[in-house]
């Protein structure tokens, strides 16, 4: 259930990025790493954010939400990673606009239905400035993961 | 009466289509649609090809092509700001007000 969609093996916090395909790059390696995709994954992220962008400017903060077509997936996992400094992702659906991304919230998903509760609180959290405030802010893996545990049903 | 078909389509058709799909049940719902229309996703790249079979499309993914239906962008229900305008454009285009 919706507890085992998060592993704070994939909670990188701080990341140091020069854009967005690096940022995208240190997670997508490092679900790799845990096993949660196939190699095939990580230039998959690439190619689908490069044809549809997905920064979201969510309250007070830029998120992006990259996410790649589930036959690159082994085992379903919402792996998040807070930015050292923002980088520029593409709007979501509006490529001209720029957004300052400071948390990515990658989804590794195998199919989606189940997950629906999931993405619908993802989409709360995104909305919630002194949650996202929180998980910027956050000081380990462990408590960015009970802070996602505590509002993704 | 037969039902309005809205069909929302996103990149992979796993993340924001169904995350705006489940939305815009919630507000039909809400706001007394719920048994007018039946909302379906789908990915952009199947978009085209099912387009014909439904009265609307609400789609989270930039889109150049033309379609033979009205093509509305859905990010605000993703980011929950300025929904009220599109969700109004909606229901005109589904010609429910």
């Amino acid at each position: 259930m919706s507890a085992s969609l998060f592993n704070s093996s994939v909670i990188l916090l701080n990341i140091e990025a020069q854009n967005a395909d690096e940022a995208l790059v240190i997670l997508a390696k490092k679900l790799h790493a845990e096993g949660y995709v196939k190699d095939t994954f990580i230039q998959a992220i690439l190619d689908r954010e490069a044809e549809f962008s997905t920064g979201l400017p969510g309250f007070g903060r830029g998120v992006a939400i990259p996410h790649a077509d589930p036959c690159f997936v082994n085992t379903s996992v919402l792996a998040v990673a807070t930015l050292k400094n923002p980088v520029q992702f593409r709007m979501m659906g509006n490529h001209d606009e720029l957004i300052d991304v400071e948390v990515m919230f990658m989804l590794a998903l195998k199919e989606s239905h189940s997950h629906m509760s999931v993405l619908q609180s993802l989409m709360d959290v995104i909305q919630n400035e002194s949650l996202l405030t929180q998980i910027k802010e956050a000081a380990t893996p462990e408590a960015l993961y009970a802070l996602m545990s505590a509002h993704i049903a | 009466m037969i039902k309005k078909r809205v069909l929302v389509a996103c990149g992979t058709g796993v993340a924001t289509s169904v995350a705006v799909a489940k939305k815009l049940e919630n507000i039909f719902k809400d706001r007394g649609y719920g048994d007018l229309v039946e909302v379906s996703t789908c990915t952009v790249a199947e978009m085209e090809s099912k387009a014909s079979k439904y009265d609307l499309i609400v789609t989270t993914a930039h889109n150049s092509k033309p379609m033979p239906v009205k093509v509305i962008m859905g990010v605000a229900f993703l980011i929950g700001r300025g929904t009220e305008p599109v969700l109004q454009d909606i229901l005109e285009s589904l010609g429910l007000k």
